[in-house]
């Protein structure tokens, strides 16, 4: 056999031995029908389609498989990607997800309307405790175990004594001029608490433009925010905890500030999907959120909980019963704003 | 038919109506490949520019919105993206250039250390090089800044314009490199003898015979550099958004990841970029037109000099620099970021290992890494392949059906990939084929998205192939089968491998079609990546960028240990 052909042979065996291999691992990830019985008997698996960072769901997963013996499958994506691939599946009669996690009351009103989501049975909902309002849709399709909390964050080595900031209108301070970050306006967690703010008297539209006549500093991530912050390049920021708590932990000189006359949540929702292959398993892991352990689980991965009661990570952070929250958009109103939201916000922030 | 031969009788050649009929599939098949697997996704997006409401959801036929194209500050958008395309495309062409010649022509030592070295900063996420960068070039407290400041030199800040364009140059040379560097090597060194004979200085030699030679390779790594950078957000988002820095690409980013998600009007701003590849293709085309490129002929190439002038260490000087710059210091950023418990630069956060205990253990991480690595051969080697037939069609065969091809397999170059994973689900979710919900709608992804890169490489290499090599196998009586495979696979693989390559490493860097269309419990790296930037692990995520480079760095050198085994030339 000359060079030629035995080189060419050795490059298809190798490619052939990758697809081989490849082929035999592979399959399909998706739950056959036949295996999702409505009695839910064979439901060994569950999908969860979910927003979070796969390492914060991870320890939660860990538990309820150890506890169940139910395999649970993440899928983990933008909140726009979950919400896109779940309706392209359910418009297209294909069921694979079970469990949705999604942030934010306007995503979740589009899944509503959409239909993608299903009521929560009542070995769920009898499971749930007494909320504050800020963290609960009220209509039984979710319920939320953690929020993102937006207030202030600072360097601790670079502002001291009474420049540090206490409430939302320090920043307005000359001290603060150019040297603080707020969030990019599209970004839907900013939508949502800079719309509240708007709402409330004592800060409105006209602090939103003082914001960025004070020569706020636009961010498109809250870890750029953060590692701003450290370097030094901004001393304060408007941001989100669940982005600051894990860095002072790691020893970050930078300190989270909760508003005394308020703070915006952006709840997490945990959801049962329209048709979903294995409604028992489902059930069973929605009922493992609202258990003690889970609610642990969550707050070693740096989460902050929606149920009181559980401390928080690390001990001196506040649980969400000694803080006070600005009231709950209208989720509607809310939906509606964020077209006219976006161009103010450019405008007021001069991004 | 028979043919004579100059020492023997005449013989009958094998060819048959049945060979030419047989051939005919091997041309038309690949070609309505990509009927599936571009045209209707594409026309899918075209689709949804004309629909109210995202897909699933009941809508209505609309132009609506199309009026993302004049309201919403569209203009500045333009500006700013032709202002940062148009300067990193010509930087990225000099340097990339520069150092393309320099280790093909000028005797540099070290040259094959350098040849591997010249690729490392494509192997690093966009998100993580900017951010690594912000590092380097932070204003207060950066690494570089705070030298600068010691030594009294003014400092840099890298939230501005300055910072956007260098940094996108910077992971655009080594694009520019690998479509210039199998070119230059095609060209046979008798051509620039003959032009020093003659008495032309070298300057002259290069710009009068060697540049007018490679010219389809600098037009293919113009047009992909400038359409690519078009689609890149990354940099832009990291670094400009501070600097009220706004493009096209970062602008469908938002329109579909957050805030008031308009798939819409990002399906519309998507097919704009598409039109753009196409419109840029079409300058390609017509700036190379009828004109011969000739480089791989029937003549033995002359063998490099081995004696080294001047322009030798002028050409180490610049590879080592252009290492300190592009590879030394990031990559030093990134080591020394994975060290810290939070990132830092004062070096007063401490040292730990404990980013890579936490990658270690990150969900799936084993699965994540098969899963990249696997999908990401499979792409670059079915990218090269089908790059191969394709080429051969567009350049061999031109008429209408080339012309369909090359247009076709290009118009992916700036489309958003997010948004095109999206017609993808909607192509393949109702399927009966088994590809959804499985890890090979991946795959088909990374060719469809990725295609364009392998193609420019590949028909480059095409049109420095004499047509005579194949007429003078046929002569001798050789099948077309045997001509492919013996004469012309080897002499274009040198280009067909670099386009692969440029696969392979943007599919393991490839986040937003992977983000979207990954099977549950079937997780790739870009995954993890986002996970981390979303939550602000930048420590973690440097970690996993060291091990990721690592491992890219492993897989080209082995492509490249493959090509210089098989090549020719």
């Amino acid at each position: 056999m000359s060079k030629i052909h035995s080189r060419v042979a050795v490059s298809i065996a190798a490619i052939a031995v990758v697809v081989t291999m490849s082929a035999c691992s592979s399959g399909s990830s998706t739950p056959s029908s036949s295996s999702t019985a409505s009695t839910g008997k064979t439901e060994g698996t569950l999908t969860l389609y979910t927003e979070r960072d796969p390492q914060e769901i991870a320890p939660v997963i860990t538990d309820f498989e150890e506890k169940t013996g139910i395999q649970v499958q993440v899928f983990a994506s933008t909140a726009a990607g979950v919400a896109a691939k779940l309706e392209a599946e359910e418009a297209s009669g294909v069921h694979t997800a079970d469990v949705i996690e999604e942030s934010g009351d306007t995503n979740m009103l589009a899944l509503e309307t959409a239909g993608n989501l299903a009521k929560l049975p009542k070995s769920v909902t009898s499971l749930i405790p007494k909320q504050d309002p800020a963290f609960t849709r009220g209509n039984g399709y979710s319920f939320s175990v953690t929020t993102t909390l937006v207030g202030i964050a600072y360097n601790t080595n670079l502002v001291k004594g009474k420049n540090i900031p206490k409430e939302f209108t320090d920043l307005l301070s000359p001290y603060f001029k150019g040297k603080f970050s707020v969030p990019i306006s599209t970004n839907s967690t900013s939508i949502q608490s800079f719309y509240q703010m708007t709402k409330l008297s004592y800060l409105g539209k006209k602090y939103i433009t003082g914001l960025g006549n004070n020569g706020a500093v636009i961010s498109a991530h809250s870890g750029d925010q953060v590692s701003s912050l450290i370097t030094g390049d901004q001393v304060a920021a408007i941001t989100n905890d669940n982005a600051v708590w894990p860095q002072i932990v790691n020893g970050a000189p930078i300190k989270f500030v909760y508003p005394s006359k308020g703070l915006a949540a952006v709840n997490a929702y945990e959801a049962l999907v329209t048709g979903a292959p294995h409604p028992k398993a489902a059930a069973a892991f929605l009922q493992f959120l609202t258990t003690k352990k889970a609610q642990q689980d969550l707050a070693t991965t740096g989460s902050t909980l929606t149920i009181p009661g559980t401390p928080l990570v690390p001990a001196n952070r506040p649980t969400v019963d000694k803080l006070k929250f600005f009231t709950n958009p209208d989720t509607a109103a809310l939906l509606a704003a964020q077209s006219t939201m976006v161009p103010f916000l450019t405008t007021a922030l001069h991004e | 038919m028979l043919i004579s031969t100059l020492d023997g009788p005449r013989r009958p050649v094998a060819r048959t109506r049945f060979a030419t009929w047989i051939s005919r599939p091997i041309v038309y098949i690949p070609a309505l490949i990509l009927i599936p697997l571009i045209i209707l996704p594409m026309l899918f997006l075209l689709y949804g520019t004309f629909q109210s409401a995202p897909p699933g959801q009941h809508g209505s036929w609309t132009g609506q919105n199309y009026d993302v194209l004049w309201t919403g500050g569209f203009l500045t958008l333009v500006m700013n993206s032709l202002i940062l395309v148009a300067s990193s495309t010509a930087i990225a062409l000099v340097v990339g250039g520069a150092l393309a010649l320099a280790l093909t022509r000028w005797n540099v030592p070290a040259a094959r250390f350098f040849d591997s070295v010249t690729l490392i900063p494509a192997y690093i996420p966009a998100f993580v090089g900017a951010i690594a960068w912000s590092f380097l070039l932070s204003p207060t407290s950066g690494y570089l800044n705070t030298a600068f400041k010691a030594i009294g030199l003014p400092t840099v800040n890298i939230y501005s314009w300055f910072g956007v364009i260098g940094v996108t140059s910077l992971y655009s040379i080594p694009l520019v490199y690998l479509y210039l560097r199998p070119a230059l090597l095609s060209v046979d060194r008798s051509l620039e003898e003959a032009g020093r004979m003659l008495g032309a200085g070298q300057a002259k030699v290069t710009r009068t015979i060697l540049f007018p030679l490679i010219r389809p390779a600098i037009f293919s790594a113009a047009l992909v550099v400038f359409v690519h950078t078009l689609s890149e957000f990354a940099v832009v988002g990291v670094l400009g958004v501070q600097a009220h820095i706004n493009v096209i690409s970062l602008r469908i980013v938002q329109l579909t990841t957050s805030g008031p998600v308009d798939p819409g009007r990002a399906a519309v701003l998507g097919v704009v970029l598409a039109a753009v590849s196409i419109f840029g293709l079409t300058v390609v085309v017509r700036g190379v037109g009828k004109n011969s490129f000739v480089t791989i002929g029937a003549r033995h190439n002359a063998d490099a000099p081995s004696n080294r002038g001047a322009a030798s260490y002028l050409g180490l000087v610049l590879c080592i620099v252009y290492a300190l710059v592009t590879v030394v210091l990031p990559v030093a950023v990134l080591v020394i970021g994975s060290l810290q418990p939070y990132l830092s630069t004062t070096f007063s956060s401490g040292w730990t290992f404990n980013n890579y205990v936490l990658m270690a253990n990150y969900p799936g991480a084993l699965t994540s890494i098969g899963n990249s690595l696997m999908l990401s051969v499979l792409a670059a080697v079915g990218c090269a392949l089908f790059s191969l037939i394709l080429a051969y069609i567009v350049v061999r065969r031109r008429g209408r059906l080339g012309a369909f091809v090359n247009y076709v397999s290009s118009a992916p170059l700036a489309v958003p990939h997010m948004v095109f994973a999206v017609a993808l689900i909607w192509m393949w979710v109702g399927t009966p084929f088994g590809l959804y919900g499985t890890k090979w709608i991946l795959l088909v992804a990374y060719i469809a998205l990725l295609l364009p890169y392998s193609m420019r490489a590949a028909v480059t290499a095409f049109q420095q192939l004499d047509p005579v090599l194949e007429e003078a196998g046929r002569m001798s009586g050789a099948s077309r089968a045997r001509v492919g495979l013996r004469i012309i696979t080897p002499l274009v693989l040198p280009g067909v491998i670099a386009g692969g390559t440029i696969v392979l490493y943007h599919a393991m860097q490839e986040i937003s079609a992977s983000l979207i269309l990954y099977s549950a419990g079937q997780p790739v790296i870009p995954v993890a990546i986002w996970g981390l930037v979303s939550n602000g692990q930048y420590a973690q995520l440097f970690a996993l960028s060291v091990v990721y480079v690592a491992m890219i760095f492993a897989l080209v050198a082995g492509v490249g240990w493959f090509g210089r085994r098989f090549a020719r030339l």
